[in-house]
């Protein structure tokens, strides 16, 4: 028996799709239905990151407006460091969004590995230079503020980067954990079949 | 054409392939129902971007096999073959499997299923869109190998088909 041998030779264009009761033939009507509801959840998640990254950005440029001298530097960094972070989660979103189903499934499956990785080595490379930039405004903001108390000491913006340090290795750790429960098998399913495919 | 249009006509000559596609990857009736509908909602999203630099069929291809992947990969594929979710419709038995030649055509099916189920994703793209008669470069287009390995890959699958078919008719498999 060869391969050849299985092919369904026209027989298979006999199967009766359309009357099958366990397959929904003509799905406009609940596709459309199933597209929008899916676009109100992506929206939503969509306009959370917006608020939040822009009230944070709003609220650091209202403080960069009332500051003078440092401490105006400081919210400055802080104003630009959140709405880079902003475009940048913008841009991750829209690109997960848009996952391309048309492609040839090597580039598909290579797509959906970046996608599903925790963090590719471009956006850490993008993510880094952000959080220093955050950091560094926010230590000098520490600083100007504490001056009063501890006049030309840097040790209010040293405890701040230490805290900054530790709550930022927190977050990345606590992603990570959430990435194992969630994402790690879809991952390594993913690298697997594009091994297979690669072969 | 609206997109309505497109769609209908899109599907209305595609539909047996799809359903086919989604059969060789799914032994599971509902997994595979589940990775039909879903083929058909990517195809509705991404029809504007059908260029018609391939055949639509080829695009079809494509689009019913990326989701199928991507359907296994979200889901567990259940590894046995469970004889309850077997669709003798699907397999291509014919209802009145009363005469040695249905009785044969069903052994060959089932085989066919089995020997499905322990390939590789890959392979098992690659049998399903054999068996579609796609050519080398239209297999080439929808997975993105190239038409040397997939040569090389189908004549190793041919290889071993015709082994565990032969193998099983003398009951050593």
């Amino acid at each position: 028996m060869e391969l050849d041998d299985f092919k369904p030779a026209g027989k298979a264009d006999t199967i009766d799709v359309k009357n099958r009761k366990d397959v929904k033939v003509d799905p406009l009507q609940e596709l459309i239905a199933e597209m929008k509801e899916k676009d109100k959840q992506e929206n939503k998640v969509l306009l959370g990151i917006i608020l939040v990254f822009g009230l944070f950005v709003v609220l650091y440029l209202s403080g960069m407006k009332l500051q003078k001298g440092a401490m105006q530097a400081g919210y400055a960094m802080l104003a630009g460091g959140f709405g880079l972070s902003l475009l940048f989660f913008l841009f991750k979103f829209l690109k997960q969004k848009k996952t391309d189903y048309t492609a040839p499934t090597l580039v598909f499956l290579r797509e959906a590995e970046r996608r599903y990785a925790y963090w590719t080595w471009q956006e850490l490379v993008i993510s880094g230079p952000l959080l220093v930039l955050m950091g560094w405004g926010g230590s000098i903001i520490v600083t100007s503020s504490f001056e009063k108390y501890y006049p030309g000491s840097i040790l209010p913006g040293l405890i701040f980067i230490m805290v900054y340090i530790v709550a930022t290795g927190v977050g990345y750790w606590a992603g990570k954990m959430q990435w194992d429960k969630s994402k790690r098998t879809i991952y390594k399913k993913i690298r697997r079949m594009k091994d297979d495919f690669s072969k | 054409m609206n997109r309505e249009h497109l769609f209908r006509n899109a599907i209305g000559d595609n539909n047996q392939r799809i359903f086919r596609i989604c059969n060789y990857f799914f032994i599971d009736r509902d997994d595979r129902n589940d990775a039909y509908q879903e083929t058909l909602i990517r195809i509705w999203e991404n029809l504007h971007s059908f260029k018609g630099n391939s055949l639509l069929s080829t695009w079809i291809y494509r689009v019913a096999v990326n989701t199928c992947l991507s359907h296994i990969r979200s889901r567990n594929q259940r590894n046995n073959l469970i004889e309850s979710t077997i669709d003798p419709e699907i397999l291509l038995i014919p209802e009145s499997a009363g005469n040695e030649n249905d009785f044969i055509e069903e052994n060959k099916m089932i085989f066919l299923q089995q020997f499905l189920l322990n390939l590789s994703m890959a392979d098992r793209t690659l049998v399903s869109l054999y068996l579609e008669n796609l050519s080398t470069k239209e297999m080439a287009e929808v997975t993105g190998m190239s038409e040397t390995n997939l040569r090389v890959r189908i004549h190793r699958i041919k290889e071993k088909i015709k082994k565990e078919w032969e193998e099983k008719q003398n009951g050593t498999g």
